[in-house]
């Protein structure tokens, strides 16, 4: 069943408050830190200072000597992993990789690479502890920089590792450990029909996502073998399932709880304490908690990945692309898996273009293992092409925006990568972007305006849900995905809807992973989407035994009932002359007439709509400082339909602003050695409210039809247009085009003062 | 999913799926003999399986007959598509969904699987 008609909707489409708004507000919400248990260990983790080095030796004697200490675990407390891979928040992981990334085994690999932890009876005696533990380095050449790593005499991070994806297969092992290439059409006939080209190098940082909350969790073993595990992640089924892979536990003996979380963004789509926490329970017998502190998250967690972007635009002087070419160097950190596939799909995907070539390179150097950030890989390869985009409008004399518009992708478009678009809401950001008043404002000097595009794929997957009726006539309604983005509040207003019942009557929780059935992480944007299509499912299968109720009452045939507004109905004259019974009046009867009222729901959800997004920037340029102010952001984005407008609006929003610390600031800045330099908020620069207008978002209905209420993902695409946003903007108005990121004022200062001409159109 | 991959090719070799040829299957219309779900690999990586055709027509009405049948006729592209491949049906993307319907006149794409953050 849909409802799809906007008109005829209650709930879907107001703004309640979230159902964990005043426990965040007050503080009464339990977080990942917040958990204590009787008898509770403390964790810390002793990591690498250096950025590639091989282990001689670890002596741990002394620091399991001290008293307090209960127990010490390094790698030889965890069983030898076979290469197998798993499809994870980023992409692939393989499972030895993971395992060596919580725990070095042989080498470190980076700086801050974990190498043994202790548990102790206080935060202080761990600390000691780790000072105690004596750990015998080789040190051995590093590498940081993504194109130093791909050169043939570059250090190896793994012997072990040949490039994917080349033939004749190589020889010899690399830091390449993937190159993909996507066709269309004849790229040669592409240039040949072209009347203009522009080539361009683009290249970003690494940056972190940045969640206020460092990881944390509580992990209690019992001697009977059940586990415990109360953390903070994206997803309680997957810390269940990798921490029973890495330990070699049955799944059936470790129940994860999901603690509340502070942001994850796809950072919190791995693991990195839990199996240390487990470990050294198990071995102590006794709960143990670890949380990081801040240096930590940045030393040892993944940030995401930071490259090179070549990009190649060829088109006619109407302003048709007719060829474009892409090359990709992405930084995957220690471990290969780096997004370069969406990397490389998503950089042309707003366009129409015949005639495309796109080759990616996954590329592991002596940098934390990267993780998934909003939408990965996509606003990599987008900076590039939006940003040549940009140059190649000024090179043609033809307005940025309509540009876009004449080679807008369509519905039935064929995609670079390959698919046919159908049901695509692109065009119609352009539309509502023009309509937004936005271009109109005139700008003073020194100020300028950006615009950019930007794609990202959305994903279903597996999710649960179970919709309960209590005997008062209220609902519950549980769900196995941790709540990052207001998806609480989505799932009760799509069973309120459903069972015609107002939205304060619903309350969603999310479940443990005994208490629900499976639901893949939150990520991929996929929660509303796929877990929403579960609850409705499953408050359908409700209603549907409710009118059975009402049949049972009345003594008619179900097919006799109609459902409206909360209560059961006759269906017509034919079925009788009956009262209609509340759903408050089944479920007070719900004992007589067969049992509790209830329903689960488990389903692999497909039909993800895309999402589209296209934002207009303006800035102002302190030519004397280099500093970039931002003065007005206006951010458009096909939503499908909007479940919660004010969480959709806060998701727009928190993207625009992750997209600007990308563009302006956010950087890690490594020492000779390899060493991270600026692990901290001081010294990592990520936007305040300070620092931002308020960010206009606008959104754009295209209803998903594979969504019972049109929904599509929504968490993602923000972050894909503001780095080349803000770059055309800053060219807009300093006549400096910025290729390297972050645009911070030191590097635009000097940019400034070299005075080069370069903008395309010089 | 480890576990399922082995059933490819045990299928493969069995040949008990696939018992009509192409274009015969039991009860089809002769138009539907005529047309057939296009396969296309978006990716240069699972050419290697093919010997670098890109496009080519499958008798298959899902996803995993569409996977057994590539796996018959190019080894290890079955596994490859089951581990590592999302599948976009007429512009829609199909992620570990075997059951996923293809019409006689399906555009399939097959490109790397999505993840998200």
């Amino acid at each position: 069943m849909t409802y799809l008609e906007k008109s005829a909707l209650k709930v879907v489409g107001t703004r309640p408050v979230r159902p964990d708004g005043v426990d965040k507000v007050i503080g009464r919400a339990a977080f990942g830190a917040d958990m204590v248990m009787p008898g509770m260990l403390w964790g810390k983790v002793k990591r690498s200072p250096h950025a590639h080095a091989r282990i001689v030796a670890i002596d741990t004697s002394k620091a399991e000597a001290l008293p307090g200490v209960k127990a010490v675990i390094t790698t030889a407390d965890f069983p030898a992993i076979a290469s197998e891979e798993a499809f994870v928040g980023e992409g692939p992981m393989n499972f030895r990789d993971l395992s060596y990334n919580c725990m070095a085994r042989g080498k470190v690999l980076y700086d801050g690479h974990a190498v043994a932890a202790v548990a102790a009876t206080s935060p202080a005696i761990a600390e000691e502890a780790l000072d105690l533990i004596e750990v015998k380095y080789e040190v051995l050449p590093h590498v940081i920089d993504v194109e130093d790593a791909m050169k043939p005499e570059a250090p190896l991070l793994h012997d072990d590792l040949f490039t994917q994806g080349v033939d004749p297969k190589p020889g010899k092992p690399s830091n390449v450990a993937k190159r993909i290439t996507f066709v269309k059409g004849d790229i040669a006939s592409g240039w040949r029909e072209a009347e203009v080209t522009i080539e361009r190098r683009y290249t970003s940082q690494p940056v972190h996502q940045g969640y206020i909350e460092p990881h944390a969790c509580v992990v209690s073993a019992g001697s009977d073998g059940q586990c415990t595990i109360w953390s903070t992640s994206q997803g309680q089924f997957m810390v269940r399932a990798y921490c029973a892979k890495l330990l070699g536990i049955d799944i059936a003996d470790i129940r994860a709880i999901p603690a509340e979380i502070g942001g994850g963004f796809g950072g919190k789509t791995l693991v990195y304490l839990e199996p240390l926490a487990l470990a050294m329970s198990k071995k102590s017998g006794r709960p143990v908690k670890i949380v990081m502190s801040r240096e930590e998250v940045f030393r040892g967690t993944g940030p995401a990945a930071g490259g090179v972007y070549e990009v190649k635009l060829g088109a006619k002087r109407d302003g048709r692309i007719v060829a474009a070419e892409l090359v990709v160097k992405l930084q995957a950190g220690a471990f290969p898996g780096s997004p370069v596939g969406p990397a490389c799909m998503c950089g042309f995907a707003m366009y129409d273009i015949p005639h495309v070539n796109i080759v990616g390179y996954d590329v592991v150097s002596n940098r934390p293992k990267v993780a998934a950030y909003r939408a990965p890989g996509a606003p990599n390869s987008t900076f590039g092409t939006e940003s040549c985009m940009d140059e190649l409008a000024r090179e043609l004399k033809i307005d940025p925006m309509r540009l876009r518009e004449i080679n807008a992708a369509k519905d039935g478009t064929k995609a670079a990568h390959g698919p046919t678009w159908a049901n695509i809401g692109y065009a119609q950001t352009l539309e509502a972007a023009r309509a937004s008043g936005h271009l109109d404002i005139p700008l003073g000097p020194n100020q300028g305006r950006g615009v950019a595009s930007g794609f990202w794929f959305n994903i279903g997957g597996e999710s649960s849900a179970a919709v309960h009726i209590n005997e008062d006539g209220t609902a519950t309604v549980v769900e196995g995905n941790p709540d990052i983005g207001g998806t609480r509040a989505a799932m009760a207003m799509m069973a309120a809807e459903v069972l015609g019942i107002e939205y304060d009557r619903v309350r969603p929780i999310v479940a443990d992973t005994a208490s629900i059935g499976f639901s893949f992480l939150t990520g991929g944007s996929r929660v509303t989407f796929a877990t929403g299509m579960a609850v409705t499912q499953a408050a359908e299968k409700v209603v549907l035994d409710m009118k059975k109720r009402a049949a049972m009452i009345w003594d008619i045939s179900p097919e006799a009932v109609d459902w409206k507004d909360g209560k059961a109905y006759p269906a017509g004259p034919n079925a009788g002359s009956f009262e209609p019974l509340s759903l408050q009046e089944i479920a007070l009867k719900a004992g007589r007439t067969g049992g509790p009222i209830s329903a689960e729901v488990s389903i692999n959800a497909q039909g993800a709509g895309a999402g589209w997004a296209t934002h207009i920037c303006d800035v102002e340029v302190d030519r004397e400082t280099g500093f970039v102010k931002i003065l007005r952001y206006t951010a458009v984005q096909d939503v499908g339909r909007a479940i919660h407008p004010a969480y959709v609006e806060g998701q727009i929003q928190g993207g625009v602003t992750q997209g600007v610390g990308w563009a302006l600031n956010e950087e890690y800045i490594y020492d000779k050695d390899g060493r991270l330099e600026n692990p901290g908020f001081l010294d990592y620069r990520i936007p305040v409210a300070s620092d931002l207008p308020m960010i206009d978002a606008i959104m754009v209905e295209v209803p998903n039809p594979r969504h019972p209420f049109g929904a599509k993902g929504v968490g993602e695409v923000p972050i894909v247009p503001p780095m080349a946003a803000v770059a055309n903007a800053i060219a807009d108005a300093s006549g400096v085009r910025m290729r390297d990121l972050p645009m911070s004022p030191p590097k635009l200062r000097a940019a400034l003062d070299a005075e080069t001409p370069l903008l395309a159109a010089e | 999913m480890a576990g399922l991959v082995p059933a490819i090719h045990e299928r493969r070799r069995a040949v008990v799926r696939f018992p009509w040829m192409p274009g015969t299957r039991p009860g089809m219309t002769d138009e539907a003999k005529q047309r057939m779900p296009r396969i296309v690999l978006s990716g240069i990586a699972a050419r290697r399986f093919t010997g670098g055709e890109s496009e080519f027509d499958v008798e298959a009405d899902t996803v995993r007959r569409m996977m057994v049948e590539l796996d018959r006729r190019f080894p290890g592209l079955g596994r490859q598509i089951d581990e590592g491949m999302a599948v976009a049906i007429d512009g829609e993307i199909y992620q570990d969904a075997y059951l996923a319907p293809l019409k006689p006149d399906s555009e399939v794409v097959l490109i790397p699987k999505i993840g998200g953050g």
